[in-house]
């Protein structure tokens, strides 16, 4: 019976002993919840980012949408028959048949044209000039009243 | 001593024991049996949600030009909480002021006044004003997604568009009628927030996507509505009326082409404080009934020619007088013309050969034809608040043979100009009364609703409505051009003006100007209305309405491309 213990002892390996290796599972222990926590963290921060990628993608669309409609108002107004008879009116210069318009001009009159004498309206003939005397040309230049 | 000390330790034990049980059985109230209640507060504590406005959907003209249509604003929220400081929240409201408008203190006060957790303190802002209050990044302050109704072509067809509250819903004219069509349906959008009230951006944002109402095309075209609108507030102008309709009616289909009233409102600021701003939200082409006058002559000539009592060259004695009973009813100008025709009895509006015709006809077939024309009862346009008109029938207790003389040339009965355009488009079309309506076409996301033209029935045979026609156009061949000018078409119409009734009793001097016409004659493609109420220069519809028309039907045979008589369309569309 004692030669069967001694060979079974030969033959299996002995047995770790728990206090000597216990520094050692303890430090595999801490670095695989370690590398778990850190995976949960990378996952964490993964997700935070897309939720917050998400998020900005949201906004813009909104964003968009909202300047899609706005866009939408102004070019309603912009092909509304108000608007179009005001860019008729202001920018072509058109009017409706039958409409007058008066135009204030800033400019002065035009020059006379020049027509023939013919047609020219008659003036009353001025009369002759005749020269003064000379003594009345010098009484023009004494300081008399 | 020990068995003290042991019994001691157990009721400690058991004392602890039940602590544990009772303890044990709260947990389980709490977390089990009310797990649904306690769990839905918690949601409630930690998540927040806001509405997701569906935008409204537009109002088209026929050709697909927006008349009415919804854009996204923004609407500024404020949390009492965090303007409980006054310095601090002034300034917050000056920045905000400075962009939706207002005064600060006045915004302070209503948030700090409000029992509300939070305070609506602007509203309707356009995306760049909203941007800009984002970026202000105020406290407590948010921005909730809202609607704001738009109206490019300003104030036009107003009562038929009609107005909508600030909860987006429609109040009156299409916008009531046509809510639930219209209307979209909100969605909403959830996400957990923290202490504060932010959200968590890694929680879950979940968002049940708003849909949008549905698009109504109209049968209105914008173009001829505001000739319309112009050429009615320009007669009303020149005789200083106080008020009027013009109906345009297509004659084949019944399709309401252009539908104006005055006096009306602005359709892009109402004033719902204003009882009689509020009066004018209704549409009263539908909702008012007046009385024909001698435009109903029409329809009793057409009633006489359709059953054979009369043909357009039947004679009768004009005396200047009928006698009915007791009373004795005059023409319009206390004329007594001799021997007429039919024809001449119209183009000369007597009423005297009117109550001959009816009384030839007799009751029961003139009324029958009144019936027939579609008067007594609403058109079914679709229009809410339409009135059936007033039609006292034979077999009615107030009835009297005074009122079949009366009736037949337009009074004591009262018609909407809905029926009257659509009883005149009925001869117009061969007789055929079609349902007036003006929703062309409802646009979802699923597909496109057309409406489809009804005819409602054979109101009088084919023949007869082309005899009429013509009897038509010589009463328009009489009136002189410089009142009713349509160079290039021939046109069909009658005048009509009655007395204006007010309170059960005709008001003096008061009339209503009307005329009834057809353009072009030939082939007649549309029917048009024109009513002026109160003139105050001169009361002939001829003088008044017949120039409406002849301006309207002027502009819409060219924008139609409708060919004048005798050419061909080189290029015929529309």
């Amino acid at each position: 019976m004692a030669a069967v213990r001694e060979r079974a002892r030969a033959r299996l390996p002995s047995l770790p002993t728990l206090r000597a290796e216990l520094p050692l599972v303890l430090v595999v222990g801490a670095v695989a919840i370690g590398l778990a926590g850190l995976v949960s963290v990378q996952q964490f921060a993964g997700a935070a980012s897309v939720s917050e990628e998400m998020s900005r993608l949201e906004r813009q669309r909104a964003e968009l949408q909202a300047r899609n409609s706005e866009l939408e108002a102004e070019l309603s107004y912009l092909a509304s028959l108000p608007r179009i008879e005001q860019e008729a009116r202001g920018r072509l210069g058109m009017v409706r048949p039958k409409e007058f318009v008066y135009v204030q001009l800033e400019e002065g009159s035009p020059p006379e044209p020049k027509l023939p004498d013919r047609y020219r309206p008659q003036t009353a003939p001025s009369p002759p000039s005749h020269p003064r005397p000379w003594w009345q040309r010098l009484f023009s230049w004494l300081p008399l009243p | 001593m020990r068995g003290h000390a042991s019994w001691r330790i157990w009721l400690v034990i058991a004392g602890l024991l039940l602590g544990l049980v009772l303890i044990s059985g709260r947990l389980g109230q709490l977390q089990v049996s009310e797990h649904a209640e306690y769990a839905q507060r918690a949601r409630l504590l930690r998540t927040a949600d806001t509405l997701l406005p569906g935008r409204r959907g537009a109002i088209l003209d026929a050709n697909g030009a927006p008349l009415a249509m919804s854009v996204d604003s923004y609407n500024v929220m404020v949390e009492k909480r965090a303007w409980q400081d006054r310095s601090k929240a002034l300034a917050a409201a000056r920045q905000l002021t400075a962009l939706a408008g207002g005064s600060p203190e006045a915004m302070v006060e209503q948030v700090l006044s409000s029992p509300a957790f939070e305070t609506e303190v602007a509203r309707g802002l356009d995306y760049e004003r909203a941007l800009a209050v984002r970026r202000l990044g105020l406290e407590g302050v948010r921005l909730v997604p809202d609607g704001r109704r738009i109206y490019p072509e300003g104030s036009l067809a107003a009562q038929l568009i009609g107005v909508v509250g600030r909860d987006g819903a429609g109040l009156s004219g299409l916008e009531a009628d046509l809510d639930a069509v219209l209307r979209g349906h909100p969605g909403r959008m959830s996400w957990e927030r923290d202490t504060s009230g932010q959200g968590m951006f890694w929680s879950g944002w979940q968002e049940v996507p708003a849909s949008a109402g549905a698009d109504v095309v109209l049968t209105i075209d914008r173009y001829l509505q505001r000739v319309v609108e112009q050429a009615l507030d320009q007669a009303i102008k020149e005789h200083r009326a106080r008020g009027g309709t013009v109906v345009v009616m297509d004659a084949r289909t019944g399709a309401v082409l252009a539908l104006a009233s005055r006096p009306t409102f602005d359709l892009t600021s109402p004033n719902f404080q204003d009882p009689q701003q509020v009066a004018l939200f209704r549409n009263p082409a539908v909702t008012d009934p007046y009385e024909p006058g001698s435009v109903f002559k029409v329809i009793t000539t057409a009633a006489a020619i359709d059953s054979g009592v009369a043909t357009p060259n039947t004679y009768w004695y004009d005396s200047g007088v009928a006698v009915v009973g007791n009373a004795r009813i005059y023409n319009w100008d206390f004329s007594a013309n001799g021997p007429q025709t039919v024809t001449q009895m119209l183009t000369k509006s007597l009423n005297t050969g009117a109550v001959w015709l009816a009384q030839r006809l007799g009751a029961q077939r003139f009324y029958d034809y009144v019936h027939r024309f579609g008067f007594g009862e609403p058109t079914g346009i679709g229009l809410g608040g339409e009135a059936a008109g007033q039609v006292r029938w034979p077999g009615d207790p107030q009835w009297s043979e005074m009122d079949l003389a009366t009736n037949s040339f337009g009074q004591g009965i009262s018609v909407t100009p809905i029926q009257m355009a659509a009883a005149l488009a009925a001869i117009a079309n061969e007789g055929k009364l079609m349902r007036p309506y003006v929703v062309k076409a409802i646009v979802t996301p699923e597909g496109v609703r057309e409406t489809q033209p009804q005819v409602v029935r054979q109101a009088i045979s084919p023949e007869a409505a082309r005899t009429v026609l013509e009897m038509m156009g010589a009463v328009a061949e009489k009136i002189p051009s410089s009142l009713l000018n349509v160079p290039g078409y021939r046109v069909g119409g009658k005048t009509g003006t009655a007395n204006l009734v007010a309170n059960g009793t005709y008001k003096p001097d008061a009339y209503i100007s009307s005329f009834a016409g057809i353009v072009p004659l030939d082939d007649p493609r549309l029917v048009v209305l024109v009513k002026i109420d109160e003139p105050q220069d001169v009361p002939w519809g001829t003088v008044v309405a017949a120039p409406v028309f002849a301006q309207v039907a002027r502009e819409a045979m060219v924008y139609y491309r409708v060919p004048p008589a005798g050419l061909v369309a080189a290029n015929p569309g529309r």
